[in-house]
């Protein structure tokens, strides 16, 4: 199976004036399309800010990223945030709905950013709820969801631009082991069913366990495969 | 458009200080900018004769006490040296034409008379009053001043060269004939003046564009009327209506033309007492009056009023910013470029400006309906003004609405754009972090 996610000799280093901090360490990580991929480490590892980068929300000190066969390290912001759109859907350990809106109109959001789209975003929205358990609460604000439905509406949120690859920064994080399970029973869907690469930053070894590879990092650095 | 009106809606508790603040900022700006616009709309409007390229030089006779003061002369050797004095003017090097009138009765600074007439229309009772400035025929008046005449009449070398019977010629403003006829060629019409004799008739000799008396004032209506048919040539005080030549500067014809008259323009008694650009002249009378001054401090109050605005708004939206970053970053994660932040942020604020400014301007409405707007500066309240936009009440109140919401919406513009030009900055993984 081909890669569709490649690091190369990525690093990230935070300076200040006194202070330098090596977040990651030239670092080299294939993921294969249609992979779930979960990384796991101690806090301050560097996998969260493994994911960012992966993400396109942050940029590499040094090193490349290939996305779907583009290099997009050194692409403009605006580059950037159209690739993002189209590529890749993000799913945050706190959930990050938007408070003022309700559930349906933040799962249209990645559309309204979509380049040149046209189609009806309120019937894919709806499609996305459905797959996600939650087509009965489209008008609910999200101060009327519980946690894990708000994950799910997170994850709506996330397919809904069909993106081909979904990042979750620990999803089941704010979530008690019941909810928790629902949410994965969901990726595992989205993964099996409709062939979506799956990268998941996670603290839970039996979740790790339930994916496809797990990859460990310590102090910045790669240390298993 | 919608996610930024559900925005908007499900933070009306947030924005509602500031929605307030906008609608009672409406209603403030129209006090200030109607008074500030209006005056200078005023004194921007044309004053019907070409002001560049125009003088006037005061002529006055000798005192008796005077030395070279020549007693005795009969009034055929005053119009003798009237004439030889004229037409060293009129050859000055400088000079294209000149217009000597009877002392004090120029546009702006001279003697202007009230009268009343009726027009000869059959069935027509209505008077009305009117102002009349004087001039003499035969002084090539309207050519000097540069007055232009409506199609349909008399040329202006022709209207001054009239032979016109003083209290029954009269040459109209187009604003006046449009009261009597309108749609209709007034030149040849005739009414009366109402304290007069009915049996006599005032007859139009031609109409010219419209004229404003002063220059600061929106005026009221005027007509020309003549002292005399032919200037008294015998008299000895004179202001003389001079047209230089086109590249001639009258700031520089002043004093040059001051120090040769001194030394080659004493003709009898007659001698050049000053010699002033008539742009001069409209300034001194303005200044006597505190117009720039006025003027002056209502645009400051304009600017401080804005300034302020733009303060308030941009500290307001700084603060509501703020507290969504973290919004910006889920926005900017999910595919949104910098500039879609800035244009979300600046449609909150335009889109909340345009709905108070609607409010603020519709209860605006209400109490300008009993109060009236400003009517700019006018000789007389009374009389009729010339036709423009001010005196006509709902367009007036489209133009002010107009400049209030143009102001309003820019002040919110510059005060929205700092906000969420630094609000789109923020890299969207340091935004996320924002909880």
């Amino acid at each position: 199976m081909s890669n569709i996610i490649t690091l190369k000799d990525i690093s990230k280093v935070y300076r200040t004036k006194t202070i330098e901090t090596t977040a990651l360490s030239h670092v080299n990580l294939d993921v294969a399309a249609g992979e779930f991929l979960s990384i796991m480490g101690p806090s301050g590892c560097g996998k969260s800010t493994l994911l960012n980068i992966m993400g396109l929300l942050d940029t590499p000190t040094s090193g490349t990223v290939e996305i779907d066969g583009k290099i997009v390290t050194g692409m403009k912001d605006s580059e950037l945030s159209r690739f993002r759109n189209a590529t890749l859907g993000f799913i945050f350990q706190s959930f990050h709905l938007i408070n003022t809106l309700n559930v349906i109109d933040n799962v249209t959001i990645p559309l309204m950013y979509r380049h040149g789209f046209k189609g009806n975003a309120r019937k894919l929205a709806m499609e996305a709820l459905e797959k996600v358990g939650l087509s009965h609460r489209t008008n609910h604000m999200p101060g009327q969801l519980s946690g894990g439905q708000m994950q799910r509406v997170a994850i709506a949120r996330a397919i809904v631009g069909n993106p081909q690859i979904i990042l979750a920064d620990e999803p089941c994080g704010n979530l008690d082991s019941k909810m928790g399970a629902e949410v994965m029973d969901i990726l595992h869907r989205l993964n099996k069913e409709d062939g979506r690469t799956i990268v998941m930053v996670t603290h839970n070894e039996a979740q790790a366990e339930e994916t496809d590879r797990t990859v460990h990092f310590f102090d910045g650095r790669q240390v298993t495969d | 458009m919608k996610i930024i009106l559900k925005n908007l809606w499900n933070r009306r508790g947030r924005y509602a200080w500031l929605f307030i603040e906008l609608i009672v900022v409406t209603a403030l700006a129209w006090y200030i900018l109607d008074k500030a616009v209006v005056n200078i709309s005023d004194s921007k409007m044309p004053v019907g004769y070409d002001v560049d390229r125009l003088a006037i030089v005061r002529v006055n006779s000798l005192p008796e006490t005077s030395k070279k003061y020549v007693a005795g002369l009969d009034s055929a050797q005053r119009a003798a040296n009237f004439e030889t004095f004229m037409n060293k003017l009129r050859h000055y090097e400088d000079v294209e034409r000149i217009s000597p009138q009877y002392e004090g009765n120029l546009l702006n600074d001279g003697s202007i008379s009230i009268n009343k007439y009726q027009a000869g229309v059959a069935g027509d009772t209505l008077a009305k009053m009117q102002y009349e400035v004087q001039f003499c025929g035969g002084t090539e008046y309207f050519e000097t001043y540069g007055i232009r005449t409506l199609p349909g009449s008399p040329s202006p070398e022709e209207l001054s060269a009239y032979n016109y019977n003083p209290g029954r010629h009269i040459v109209l403003t187009e604003d006046f004939a449009r009261l009597y006829w309108p749609g209709e060629n007034a030149v040849g019409k005739s009414f009366y003046y109402l304290n007069g004799e009915d049996t006599v008739r005032i007859y139009v000799a031609g109409v010219v564009e419209n004229v404003r008396y002063q220059s600061f004032v929106r005026t009221n209506v005027l007509a020309f009327g003549t002292w005399d048919t032919f200037l008294d040539k015998s008299r000895e005080n004179y202001d003389v209506l001079v047209r230089l030549k086109p590249g001639i500067d009258p700031g520089d014809f002043a004093p040059r033309f001051a120090e040769w008259a001194a030394k080659n323009m004493n003709v009898g008694n007659l001698y050049v007492k000053s010699v002033t650009p008539y742009a001069d002249q409209i300034y001194e009378i303005e200044y006597s009056r505190g117009i720039p001054a006025n003027r002056n401090s209502q645009l400051a109050l304009a600017a401080f009023f804005l300034i302020n605005l733009i303060l308030g708004v941009t500290g307001s939206f700084f603060l509501q910013t703020r507290r969504r970053t973290a919004e910006m970053g889920v926005h900017r994660s999910f595919g949104a470029t910098r500039s879609h932040i800035v244009r979300m942020l600046m449609g909150e604020g335009v889109i909340l400006a345009t709905v108070a400014f609607i409010i603020g301007d519709f209860i605006m409405l209400q109490v300008l309906l009993k109060t009236g707007l400003d009517n700019g500066n006018n000789l007389n309240n009374m009389f009729d003004t010339i036709n423009n936009w001010v005196g006509n009440f709902w367009q007036h109140f489209a133009v002010i609405s107009a400049v209030v919401y143009a102001c309003i919406l820019l002040c919110v513009l510059i005060g929205t754009f700092l906000p969420a030009w630094q609000a789109s900055r923020v890299r969207p993984v340091d935004a996320l972090r924002d909880e």
